[in-house]
């Protein structure tokens, strides 16, 4: 037996000897010069991708009065606009290669024969490694090989199957463009450039993420933006390996803070007009390839609280609808904590005909009162999920049951006082009015924090834990920026578009950078 | 992430602890809305609270009395509350406690010291209303249930308000003040009292709430005067209106002037500013107080309506004599009892420093009784109406 | 470390938020004066910004470097190694003074069943936390501090004027005993309280931006003037809203005032809130504190790692002294009264900072006295 064995793991060892290794690193193919041959380099294609379905080759020989060539076309199909495909670039190929006045000979001539003279669709570039070649084949681009030529032509054809341009899910404002981000990268650019047509707007490129080569562009205003943090996003980017980018989310993990805090600090947006208007106040706009989310670099507090809303209302009102939210902000972070507090530990702010009538709802409820109040918060947390989760055919009548079944029912039944669920409802109302769903998330956390240390310890927890928030606030940055910027170190410019909206023609310097870097 | 798994774990903890810490339910409290201190038979003192069943309030009231009057003896008061905790379910809970009823009995050997307890307690209210107790113990002044407010202890507090506002013989002192007047130097204290009209029996029973006519309640009576702090006399009501004139109190009250053929006519005073100036040669004090109205005629018995001068201007003269006539009566009176109840010491502590500074020690006795005061009454009729 | 730098605006509302903190304990010594409580907060307000215009030729003689090679360039390495070394017993000392009373307060008003020493191990935990932050946060955290506090006292004083009405005359008798009876305890309070322990607000004036710092002496005056207008209005307004009488009835008259406030029966009890404010503001004391004592400790040997470790050892050693020594509260404050304030107090805050002064005067002539010496060599 133990002979069998140990021939079996020769044999083994000998096939792992000659086949490719997967997973591949980068390092194979990255640099690998092409062939000569058109066969030799589909083949090598071959190796990787052959075995996809949607691999499609197309070797043909070309004729004219001279020469024979023979020409390859790889493509991933269902990448491509086959038409295109079709009509220009076969057709060209074949009807323009008759025109050759004279036999080409292999190489640097043949090669810009039919760049220049054979196919006539724009968009043509070159690639001579094998890296690039992949990187373009599996973006949806045409590769040309030509026989006797080491580099190949690559056509662009792309089509994607692509959502449509559609209003926003999160952040929709009543007035204004209503048009936001979708998946694909090159729309995603136009719909900025559409509203910046300013030459100094600059669309850097980088591939980021070493399995999925994604593409991700750092959109910034050059002469506005801070050099520091544009560099510093530029050394995030390339220093963290991420493995995977699949969402702009993912490029977060690269480009976070190191200093732990459950505080958003990278500004999302899917609106175009918002983040034309960061970009114009000096900011860096990262966009990535299949990723409906812009983040934003660096973010400060305030600005989770804003709204491009703000902008299109006059400066009163929108002050007036900015403090509604940050009231929103206030109430869902304290409400169930101040709750407890007068309910547990001081009932002597309440006054009498208040106190007697939550007394009496009590007296005939079985849980005591932070069991009930947490409760009936993490069935809120839960209702609020599912929502979001639910398809819309089942989701609103049954979140709608669920509020009654849960809120009403548990009511009449004896389980809950009827305080409870006012509080935890005006609770998540507030919570919902802030603009940004991460601070949303965030400020659910703090919320749970805050109510237990309420419960456990009274005011004096209430207020030290008050003290470890307000300090934790002050000490983040964001990317060189204090994140607190218009509070904590206190500046009137910053304080005149916080919480309330000072008229544009006061915002003299809006179109200038809001926070202080200090190095 | 580790830092946020050990902040979990810390907070889990937490969660768990809140059960064993300090921890006052609302439901645990027993609401004590009023507090009534009387002297029994042996000498010590009785205790009578009044609380709130919390019960028969909430969503789902039950068909209980919504208060409890519940009374124990003790020593001091710290001793007879203790026990009160015998009697009741829950704990005492004394923020919201309105009103102090203390009866007269005990106001007659001192209430310094239980005034000073309730107020330096830190649970209570920085006001609640002292009474004291007229013609009837204190504790049975809690029991009297009243139609217009579930909790009867502010349905007096309603009361006490209402007088001094629009009647003008009674007074609202927080226990600051009550304090302060106690232990200051060269003031006595007043305070307002509270007695029951109609059977006690059938003020606590709670069918009382739901018959049309009313047989017992409570209402509020005049000032009485302290020295020291024992009660030594009562005010009838124009000298307590008398008093409230010179204390510049008055903020909507009226008076009844008699013309010259007999017939009342109602004058309601709109605003009264009232000015005291100290005049001292030696140890001759001389207290000028000047009293500046407005008034409006509400009402005329005789019929008469007319905006003819003459007869304004004679209403305002009686008016002028009218309420002289109060504020001298208030004085002597307040004089023959050797207690100055205005403040004129406290005013002579504060600004003539040294001459009190001799005369403090016989200033109740010797002084007070010789002080001279002169009243100047001015004032408008601004309307007749109607 | 990196170099941490506080602006201006920063050192003020620090200033604020530290000298607020002795508002917890004004209670105590008003027992003498009655309705003239207010005159000595008024005297001390120039006594004050004198003894810091003092305190300021340290640096202004040395040339405004960090607070460490001021004190070498004055007295050399080995007596400011003694300085460094007997003032972080110092600041100790007052930050377990400040946690006491804090902590009395606290246990009065709201806290009335929890063991102390979990108040103290809750307490000192965050002021662990700020501290290993750094003075930069602190100071932005008492920017944020200072805007709640201003705001809700501007609030309170609205409400207050609304229900109750201020009786002026509260105020006569004015000095009935002359003005020398006021002079003993102003110069009590300005080097202890309510506007004094201002030494350790020297030690973080280190950490002022360098372009700043000339003008930062202004800003401090400034900070402590308003501070102290702030304590006399409050202190005026307790006299003429309360009565002297009812004054004493407790160990923080402010807290008292904040009680009138009954609104509709519906706002009531603001006093709790009052007591959280005061909280916000003795954290930030406690911060600067912290910070100085771990400058104090640079002095002496550098700490580079392990701060936690540092400001956890300093917590338990003062949670055992406070758990041990100071149960008694009547008995701290006689102490305090009696032989702290008038001897330890002074000696830190006046007479040591006084001679450090004179010497660093003689040597900055010394220094001058050399250099003409070269000149002339030449």
């Amino acid at each position: 037996m133990a002979i069998f064995k140990k021939e079996k793991k020769q044999l083994e060892k000998k096939e792992m000897d000659n086949k490719p290794q997967f997973p591949i690193s980068n390092e194979d193919y990255l640099h690998k010069g092409l062939y000569q041959t058109v066969k030799e380099n589909i083949d090598y294609l071959k190796i990787y991708q052959g075995e996809c379905w949607d691999f499609s080759t197309d070797e043909f020989t070309l004729e004219n009065n001279f020469q024979e060539i023979e020409v390859g076309l790889v493509h991933l199909a269902g990448m491509i606009d086959q038409r295109l495909l079709n009509k220009t670039v076969i057709d060209a190929l074949n009807r323009n290669f008759s025109k050759a006045k004279k036999e080409l000979p292999e190489g640097e001539e043949r090669f810009r024969f039919f760049k220049t003279r054979v196919l006539t669709t724009t968009g043509i570039e070159e690639a001579d490694t094998f890296g690039k070649v992949f990187n373009l084949l599996l973006s949806g681009d045409v590769i040309l090989f030509i026989q006797g030529c080491s580099k190949c032509l690559v056509i662009g054809a792309r089509m994607y199957q692509e959502r449509a341009v559609e209003k926003p899910t999160t952040q929709i404002t009543v007035m204004g463009s209503n048009d936001s981000f979708n998946e694909n990268l090159l729309t995603n650019i136009s719909l900025i450039r559409k509203r910046i047509k300013n030459p100094n707007l600059i669309f850097k490129h980088y591939i980021v993420g070493r399995e999925t080569n994604t593409n991700v562009v750092l959109a910034y205003i050059k002469g506005l933006v801070d050099e520091g943090v544009l560099r510093e996003v530029e050394r995030r980017l390339l220093a963290a390996e991420i493995p995977e980018v699949t969402d702009a989310n993912y490029l977060e993990v690269a480009l976070r803070e190191r200093q732990f805090s459950i505080f958003p600090k990278i500004f999302y947006s899917e609106r175009p007009d918002t983040v034309a208007n960061n970009i114009l106040e000096g900011r860096v706009a990262i966009l990535c390839d299949s990723s409906p989310e812009a983040l934003i670099a660096p973010s400060v507090f305030v600005q989770f609280l804003h709204s491009t809303e703000d902008f299109h209302q006059k400066a009163f009102i929108a002050s007036f609808f900015r403090i509604l939210r940050t009231l929103g902000l206030i109430f869902s972070l304290f409400m169930p904590s101040v709750y407890i507090l007068l309910i547990l530990h001081h009932s002597e702010l309440l006054p009498v005909n208040l106190l007697f009538s939550i007394a009496g709802q009590r007296i005939l409820t079985p849980l005591p009162a932070y069991l009930e109040l947490f409760a009936v918060m993490i069935a809120f947390d839960l209702l609020r999920e599912s929502g979001t989760r639910m398809p819309t055919a089942i989701g609103t009548s049954l979140s709608f049951v669920g509020a009654i079944i849960i809120g009403q029912s548990s009511v009449e039944a004896g389980l809950i006082s009827p305080i409870i669920v006012i509080v935890v409802a005006l609770t998540g109302i507030g919570g919902l009015v802030i603009p940004n769903y991460k601070l949303n998330l965030a400020t659910t956390i703090v919320k749970y924090v805050l109510t237990i240390i309420s419960a456990a310890l009274g005011s004096f927890g209430f207020t030290l834990s008050l003290v470890i928030l307000l300090t934790h606030l002050s000490s983040l940055r964001s990317f060189g920026a204090d994140y607190f910027a218009p509070f904590a170190p206190l500046s009137k410019e910053g304080l005149k578009d916080s919480l309330i909206r000072m008229p544009l023609e006061k915002l003299r310097n809006k179109f200038r950078k809001q926070e202080q870097y200090p190095h | 992430m580790k830092k946020g798994i050990l902040i979990s774990i810390i907070l889990l903890f937490f969660l768990i602890l809140s059960g064993c810490t300090q921890k006052k339910e609302v439901e645990d409290l027993m609401i004590t809305t009023a507090i009534a201190l009387d002297l029994t038979e042996e000498g010590s003192l009785e205790l009578s609270v009044q609380l709130l069943n919390s019960n028969s309030a909430g969503n789902r009231p039950q068909d209980v009395t919504p208060i409890v009057v519940v009374s124990e003896t003790g020593r001091t008061i710290q001793e007879a509350l203790r026990k009160v905790n015998t009697i009741i379910t829950k704990k005492l809970f004394f923020s919201h406690f309105v009103i102090l009823v203390i009866g007269e009995e005990l106001a007659r050997k001192g209430i310094l010291p239980f005034v000073a307890f309730f107020a330096i307690n830190q649970e209570t209210l920085h006001r609640f209303d002292i009474l004291i107790a007229r013609g009837c113990k204190g504790k049975d002044v809690l029991k009297i249930v009243s139609v217009a407010a579930n909790i009867p202890a502010m349905a007096v507090e309603g009361k006490l308000v209402a007088t001094t506002k629009l009647y003008g013989i009674s007074k609202i002192y927080t226990n600051d003040e009550v304090m302060s007047d106690l232990r200051s130097e060269g003031i006595s204290l007043t305070l307002g009292s509270i007695e029951i009209i109609g059977d006690l029996e059938e003020g606590s029973d709670l069918d009382n709430r739901k018959t049309i006519d009313v047989r017992a309640y409570t209402k509020v009576s005049t000032l009485g005067v302290f020295k020291q702090d024992r009660i030594i006399a009562w005010l009838d009501e124009e000298e307590s209106l008398g008093f409230t004139y010179l204390m510049g109190k008055i903020k909507n009250s009226y008076i009844i002037v008699t013309k010259g053929d007999g017939t009342f006519v109602s004058v309601q005073l709109k605003t009264c500013k009232v000015k005291t100036k100290l005049e001292t040669e030696g140890e001759k004090i001389k207290v000028k107080v000047s009293i500046n109205f407005q008034g409006e005629v509400v009402e005329d018995l005789s019929g008469e309506t007319s905006y003819d001068v003459v007869y304004v201007e004679d209403i305002r003269q009686r008016t002028e004599y009218e309420i002289k006539r109060l504020c001298e009566k208030v004085f002597s009176k307040a004089q023959e009892l050797k207690a100055d109840i205005f403040g004129y010491g406290r005013m002579i502590y504060r600004h003539k420093f040294k001459l009190w500074e001799e005369i403090k020690d016989r200033y109740e006795d010797e002084i007070f009784p010789e002080i001279e005061a002169e009243f100047t009454i001015k004032g408008n009729i601004i309307r007749v109406k109607p | 470390m990196e170099k941490t730098y506080i602006s201006r605006r920063q050192l003020f509302t620090l200033i604020y938020a530290y000298i607020l903190s002795n508002e917890l304990t004004r209670g105590i010594y008003l027992y003498h004066y009655r309705q003239s409580t207010w005159i000595p907060v008024l005297l001390a307000i120039p006594l004050s910004c004198f003894l810091f215009f003092v305190y300021s030729f340290i640096y202004k003689n040395t040339d405004y470097p960090d607070f460490k090679t001021a004190m070498e360039r004055i007295l050399g390495k080995f007596f400011s190694k003694i300085l460094f070394f007997i003032y972080f017993f110092y600041f100790l000392l007052l930050f377990a003074l400040k946690l006491r009373d804090l902590v009395e307060l606290v246990s009065i008003y709201t806290m009335q069943h929890s063991p102390f020493w979990m108040l103290y191990a809750f307490y000192l935990l965050v002021a662990i936390y700020c501290a290993v932050k750094g003075i930069e946060v602190i100071a932005r955290y008492s920017g944020l501090v200072f805007a709640i506090t201003f705001f809700s006292f501007v609030l309170f004083f609205v409400l207050l004027a609304i229900v109750n009405e201020p009786e002026f005359q509260n105020l006569l008798p004015f000095m009935p005993h002359g003005f020398l009876e006021f002079v003993n305890p102003t110069l009590r309070m300005a080097y202890s309280v309510p506007l004094g322990e201002l030494f350790p607000i020297l030690v973080i004036f280190q950490y002022v931006r360098p372009e700043q710092k000339k003008q930062a002496f202004k800003t401090s005056y400034f900070g402590i003037a308003a501070i102290g207008v702030t304590l006399l209005i409050i202190s005026i307004a307790n006299i003429v809203y309360l009565e002297a009488e009812a004054l004493i009835l407790g160990y923080a008259p402010i807290v008292r005032l904040w009680r009138r406030i009954d609104i509709e029966d519906f706002i009531q009890r603001l006093d709790l809130v009052m007591v959280n404010i005061l909280l916000l503001n003795v954290m930030v004391k406690s911060g600067v504190l912290f910070v100085a004592v771990k400058a104090m400790a640079d002095g002496i040997k550098e700490i580079k790692k392990g701060q936690i470790i540092f400001y956890g050892l300093l917590s338990i050693g003062l949670m055992a002294l406070l758990l041990f020594l100071a149960r008694d509260y009547p008995k701290i404050l006689n102490i305090r009264f009696r032989i702290l304030i008038p001897y330890l107090i002074s000696a830190f805050e006046v007479f040591i900072p006084i001679l450090v002064v004179i010497i660093s005067f003689f040597r900055k002539k010394q220094a001058a006295g050399a250099e003409k010496q070269v000149e002339y060599n030449i």
